[in-house]
């Protein structure tokens, strides 16, 4: 499987598990599940997964990841094991879309003034990089 | 709510609050930031004010908020969490913002607190009250 023939969050989690990243795949697996719903809450949705599929395959970072979910199906992409004050928190709201908060060597907040707004992938980690929070991988 | 009745029911900064979070919400441990946002159309963050209950027993502190929460038909979730901050930690870590931790209390649970000052997508202040987390327990032991 490649990256151009995943379509749902069931081929996330494939390419995943194909990648060796089999915590990863669980978690996702398990966001997209019924378990542990509350009431209102919807499921981690497809657009979602790609989003955060696109954006985690084109980038390295120096703190794993963790996956957590909003009650709208937003998976949010948590990187907080940086060996220093840096962390990354990106809400993926679909394929395109995302919104996060994020910290910098020092502790403080980067892009204050995007606060409450959303961005593209592209801007995100023109963002990013510069604050030495991810490296971006060469393209294709 | 009018501003008096905010600045009458406005929790202390040596008091502290429990933060229901969802399953979802927790991944290696850890809580979300995601925990911490306002939705469309909240106003405010629901907690529950724990000297409430007693002034300092944690215990029975957490116990109230079980049966607060469970009391009011809230379906409080086996793997979910109880997140605890301390208000004026929380305040000073949230420095830019007018942060109000206020009680609401109704008659199924006295109580219940909002906190006040952010709206929804303020995403930095979000991760300002995740940050502010001392303690973590199960929602149901």
């Amino acid at each position: 499987m490649t990256l151009a023939d995943i379509a749902t969050i069931s081929d996330v989690s494939a390419y995943l598990r194909e990648t060796g990243e089999t915590e990863l795949a669980d978690r996702v697996d398990y966001l997209a599940s019924d378990a542990d719903l509350d009431p209102g809450d919807v499921p981690a949705t497809d657009e979602s997964a790609l989003g955060f599929l696109e954006f985690y395959s084109g980038i390295k970072a120096d703190s794993i990841v963790g996956l957590a979910c909003s009650p709208e199906g937003w998976i949010v992409g948590e990187w907080q094991w940086y060996p220093d004050e840096r962390t990354l928190t990106v809400w993926f709201m679909d394929a395109e879309r995302v919104a996060f908060v994020a910290t910098n060597r020092k502790g403080e907040f980067v892009a204050r003034q995007w606060n409450g707004n959303t961005t593209s992938h592209s801007n995100l980690k023109a963002v990013l990089e510069p604050e030495e929070l991810i490296v971006c991988r060469p393209s294709d | 709510m009018s501003s008096q009745r905010l600045e009458a029911n406005a929790l202390m900064p040596g008091h502290n609050v429990a933060r229901y979070c969802r399953p979802r919400d927790i991944f290696h441990g850890r809580i979300s930031r995601d925990a911490f946002l306002l939705r469309t159309g909240e106003q405010f963050l629901s907690v529950n004010w724990l000297e409430h209950f007693h002034e300092s027993d944690r215990t029975i502190q957490l116990s109230g908020v079980r049966n607060a929460l469970s009391g009011k038909g809230f379906r409080v979730n086996r793997n979910g969490r109880l997140a605890v901050l301390n208000v004026g930690v929380a305040i000073r870590r949230v420095s830019d913002r007018p942060l109000r931790f206020v009680r609401l209390g109704t008659p199924g649970d006295p109580s219940h607190t909002g906190i006040f000052g952010y709206a929804p997508g303020d995403y930095i202040t979000a991760a300002a009250l995740a940050y502010s987390v001392s303690e973590e327990y199960p929602a149901i032991p």
